[in-house]
C-alpha cells in the first residue's frame, strides 16, 4: 500500500475487478450486494466480512487501543483507518488546545469533574494514531470534524464500502450507498487487527417515504415523523433501505440526514442507492477518484442499486406530504408530535409499558399531557451535530434568521460540523449573520448533543436541539431535549417558546 | 396468557444445587430488576465516564449513576442498583428494546463492573446485545408475562429471586416462584457462549482466508 488516496480512489476499479466472473442467483438489495462484495467467507452461520473504512474519534477509540497492546496485535492495515477529534473537543475558539483541555479539566467541576480526563484521553488517542501510523486530522487540522461529516466531505465515504466507527450514528454514510454502521470498542480493536468481524447477515427493512413534503417540512422533520410513528425499535436486527417519492425532494445533506437517524430507530444502518444526486456531491472531493475513473466507478456505482422487486423481510411507510414540522416531547425520539399538536396523555395509551415509558417521559421533561408544544419556553437552541451541522443546514438557518434577533431568554450556539464547513459557511458570511442575531458561532465538533464537552445544557432547562438524542442526562445531568429541524430551531430560537417555523419565518 | 412450558426433567436437573458447576452455558443468581422499558445506554453509563482509557477504568457506581433514586407511581425504585437487597444479584431483568442509543460498550463494561452476569428481557437492541457477546454477557429475551410475573413476586421481597438460565436447552427457571419457560438468545450469541470460543478465536481462526481476500483487494 502506498498511500490512503492511492487506495481510496480506487476502490470503486478494485471492488469491480473482485467481483469479475461471480454470479448471483436472485434480485438482491443493494445490503446484499455489499455484503456479498466484502463476504470474506462463513463459518456456523456467522460471515466474516471485511471492512473498507474503519473511522475513529477519541472516546470509544483508546479502549481498543488498550485491548490491542494487551492483546500484543498489531494495527494490520493502518491507510484502512481514519482518526479525527470530534466529541470532547470544546468549541470555543480560545479553548482549541490542548493546554485548555487540560486547564478547563482541573479548573472546574464540569462533567462532575469528568472532564479532567478529556486530555489523558486525547493524548492516548494521538499517541495511538502516532504510533501506527493512522491518518489523524486531530482539534486544529484542517480536515478536523464531526466524524459523520467528515467522512462524506473528504471522500472517504464512497458507494460499496463497508464503513465502520465506534459510533451509532455511523448509519450516516448509508446516504452514499455504503453500508455502515456502528460498533462497539471490541469490535473497534478487533477491525483494528483484522479488518474484518464475524457478524450475521442482517435482515433489510424497506422504508418507502412516500409524497412531497409540505413547507417547512425538512429531512429532519420526515425521519422524526417516521420514528414517532413506528418506535425506536421498528428497525432492531435490521438494516434499512431507503426509498420513496420523498427523497427526490431533498438534498444530500437532507439524505444524510434521514439515515444518520437510522439508529434511533432501531436500525443498525439505513442506506439509500447511489445515483446522479450522490455523485454530484462526491465529484471533486480529496479521495474519490477524479476524471475517467470516476465515469467508471460511477458505473460500477449504479450496478449497486437494489434489483427491481426484490423482495424485504419488512416495509414500512411514511406518507410525508401529511406530515407537519415534527418536535419531540419526551426522553426518547420516538415520542414525537407535529408542531400543532400537543404533548399526549400517557392515560390514552393502551400498551402498559409505553403508557410507563411515556409518563416517566413527563415527568423527567417536566410537562403535562394536553398542554400544546408550543407553549413549551425555550432556554437553549442547539444547531449542530452529526445529524445537521452540514452547509445546507446552517445556510437554511441563516437565511432564516436572517436580520432577527434571538429572543432574550434563549441562548443560541451554532456549530458548524468540521473546520471545511466552518469556513465555507464564515466565507459565505453566515457566521456574521448569526452573530448578528444574538447566536454563538464556535468551532466544529460534537459540541452539545452529548454533554460530553464544555457544551452542556444545565438540569431542568429545555433545549430545542437538531441533534439527534433526548435521552435523560443526554445533554447534560437533568436537561431536557427537544430535537427538531435547523428550521424549527431557528423559529423557536426567535419565539423564546417552542415555534412553528411555517408562521415565524 | 402466555403458556407456561414446564419441562419437568430439565427442570429438575437445572434445581439440583451444584450440577450445573463448571457446565457452560448455565448462569444463575439472584435477579434485579430494571422495571422500564426502552432504557438507553446514556441512562447505563452517562457520557462523563466515557473518558476511560480501557474498559478496566469503568467502574460499578458508575452504572445508572444519576437516576438510582427515580422511582416510578407505586413507589419502587426504577434503577435498585443502589439498594442493599439488590447487592450481590447477578441476573438482570428488564422489559423491551433494552440497550437502545448509543453504541458505548461502556454500557457492558459498567454493568459487569457492578456484577451482572446475564441479562433478560422482552427485547434487546441489536448493537448493546453484541457489545454485551463481546463481554460474555448473555443477552436472553423471554415473554414480558413472566417478567411482570416475576416483578410481582420481586415487589413482595425485593433482590431475593433466583433466576437459572440454561443456555444448552434454553430454559429460563426463576427458582423460587417455581417458573421454568423457554427463553431465546441470538444463535451465533449463544454459540459463542456454549463453545466458550469468542469473536476473537473466530477471527483468528479465518485469519488466512482474511489476509488472502486483502491480499487481492489491495494487490
Amino acid at each position: 500500500m502506498t498511500d490512503q488516496k492511492a487506495i481510496l480512489s480506487r476502490y470503486a476499479e478494485r471492488l469491480e475487478r473482485h467481483e469479475k466472473g461471480k454470479h448471483h442467483a436472485g434480485k438482491r438489495s443493494i445490503v446484499q450486494k455489499i455484503w456479498e462484495l466484502w463476504k470474506i467467507g462463513s463459518v456456523d452461520g456467522v460471515d466474516i466480512l471485511g471492512i473498507g473504512m474503519q473511522l475513529l474519534h477519541e472516546v470509544t477509540s483508546p479502549p481498543a487501543f488498550s485491548m490491542l497492546a494487551q492483546r500484543k496485535l498489531p494495527v494490520r492495515f493502518p491507510l484502512l483507518q481514519t482518526g479525527t477529534e470530534d466529541h470532547i473537543v470544546p468549541t470555543k475558539h480560545e479553548d482549541r488546545s490542548l493546554e485548555r483541555i487540560k486547564a478547563l479539566g482541573e479548573s472546574s467541576d464540569m462533567m462532575k469533574g469528568h472532564y479532567g480526563k478529556a486530555h489523558a484521553l486525547t493524548l492516548a488517542f494521538r499517541e495511538s494514531g502516532q504510533r501506527y501510523g493512522i491518518p489523524m486530522y486531530p482539534m486544529g487540522d484542517a480536515r478536523q470534524g464531526i466524524v459523520h461529516v467528515i467522512g462524506p466531505e473528504l471522500g472517504l465515504t464512497q458507494p460499496g464500502l463497508t464503513m465502520v466507527c465506534g459510533d451509532s450514528h455511523t448509519s450516516t454514510h448509508g446516504a452514499f450507498g455504503a453500508l455502515a454502521f456502528g460498533i462497539g470498542s471490541t469490535q473497534v480493536a478487533q477491525v483494528l487487527a483484522y479488518q474484518a468481524l464475524p457478524l450475521a447477515p442482517p435482515k433489510i427493512c424497506k422504508v418507502d417515504f412516500q409524497g412531497q413534503p409540505g413547507e417547512g417540512v425538512t429531512a429532519k422533520d420526515m425521519i422524526l415523523a417516521f420514528i414517532s410513528k413506528y418506535s425506536v425499535s421498528a428497525g432492531t436486527g435490521h438494516f434499512f433501505e431507503y426509498g420513496g417519492e420523498a427523497l427526490k425532494h431533498i438534498s444530500m445533506e437532507g439524505r444524510m440526514t434521514i439515515c444518520n437517524m437510522s439508529i434511533e430507530a432501531g436500525a443498525r444502518a439505513g442506506l439509500m442507492n447511489p445515483d446522479d444526486l450522490t455523485y454530484a456531491f462526491m465529484e471533486g472531493r480529496p479521495f474519490v477518484p477524479a476524471g475517467a475513473a470516476f465515469e467508471q466507478a460511477k458505473t460500477f456505482w449504479n450496478q449497486l442499486r437494489s434489483d427491481p422487486d426484490v423482495v424485504y423481510d419488512k416495509v414500512l411507510e411514511l406518507d410525508v406530504s401529511r406530515i407537519e414540522p415534527w418536535v419531540t416531547w419526551g426522553d426518547n425520539p420516538g415520542l414525537g408530535v407535529g408542531i400543532s399538536g400537543v404533548v399526549p396523555d400517557p392515560n390514552a395509551q393502551n400498551d402498559a409499558d409505553e403508557r410507563d415509558v411515556m409518563q416517566g417521559a413527563l415527568n423527567y421533561m417536566g410537562l403535562g399531557a394536553g398542554k400544546p408544544v408550543q407553549d413549551i419556553e425555550v432556554d437553549y437552541v442547539f444547531i449542530g451535530s452529526c445529524t445537521n451541522s452540514r452547509m445546507g443546514d446552517l445556510r437554511s438557518a441563516a437565511q432564516a434568521i436572517r436580520g432577527k434577533q434571538v429572543h432574550r431568554h434563549v441562548h443560541m450556539l451554532v456549530v458548524p460540523g468540521s473546520v471545511s464547513v466552518q469556513r465555507q459557511a464564515e466565507q459565505e458570511g453566515l457566521d456574521q449573520i448569526f452573530k448578528a442575531a444574538g447566536a454563538e458561532w464556535r468551532d466544529a465538533g460534537c459540541s452539545m448533543c452529548l454533554g460530553m464537552n464544555p457544551d452542556l445544557v444545565p438540569s431542568q432547562k429545555y433545549c430545542v436541539s437538531t441533534s439527534n438524542r433526548n435521552f435523560q442526562g443526554r445533554q447534560g445531568v437533568g436537561s431536557r431535549t427537544i430535537l427538531a429541524s435547523p428550521l424549527t430551531a431557528v423559529a423557536s430560537a426567535l419565539s423564546g417558546h417552542v415555534a412553528d417555523p411555517r408562521k415565524v419565518l | 396468557m402466555y403458556e407456561k412450558k414446564y419441562v419437568n426433567d430439565e427442570v429438575t436437573a437445572l434445581r439440583n444445587p451444584g450440577a450445573e458447576s463448571n457446565v457452560r452455558g448455565l448462569f444463575s443468581g439472584r435477579i434485579i430488576y430494571v422495571a422500564k422499558s426502552r432504557v438507553d445506554t446514556d441512562l447505563i453509563i452517562p457520557k462523563r465516564f466515557l473518558s476511560a482509557k480501557s474498559k478496566e477504568e469503568v467502574a460499578a457506581d458508575q452504572l445508572f449513576p444519576d437516576v438510582r433514586d427515580q422511582k416510578n407511581n407505586e413507589g419502587q425504585f426504577i434503577f435498585p442498583f443502589g439498594i442493599k437487597a439488590y447487592q450481590g444479584c447477578s441476573i438482570l431483568f428488564s422489559r423491551k428494546s433494552f440497550g437502545c442509543g448509543s453504541s458505548r460498550e461502556h454500557a457492558a463494561w459498567a454493568l459487569k463492573a457492578w456484577g451482572i452476569r446475564a441479562i433478560v428481557a422482552e427485547s434487546f437492541e441489536d448493537i448493546f446485545a453484541g457489545n454485551c457477546a463481546s463481554n460474555g454477557i448473555p443477552c436472553v429475551t423471554a415473554p414480558i408475562e413472566i417478567i411482570d410475573e416475576f416483578a410481582f413476586f420481586d415487589q413482595k421481597d425485593p433482590g431475593q429471586l433466583e433466576a437459572r438460565i440454561d443456555l444448552n436447552e434454553l430454559i429460563l427457571n426463576i427458582v423460587d416462584i417455581e417458573i421454568s419457560v423457554r427463553c431465546d438468545m441470538d444463535p451465533i450469541q449463544r454459540q459463542m457462549v456454549l463453545t466458550g470460543k469468542t469473536s476473537w478465536d473466530i477471527l483468528e481462526k479465518q485469519n488466512a482466508a482474511i489476509q488472502s481476500f486483502y491480499q487481492q483487494m489491495l494487490a
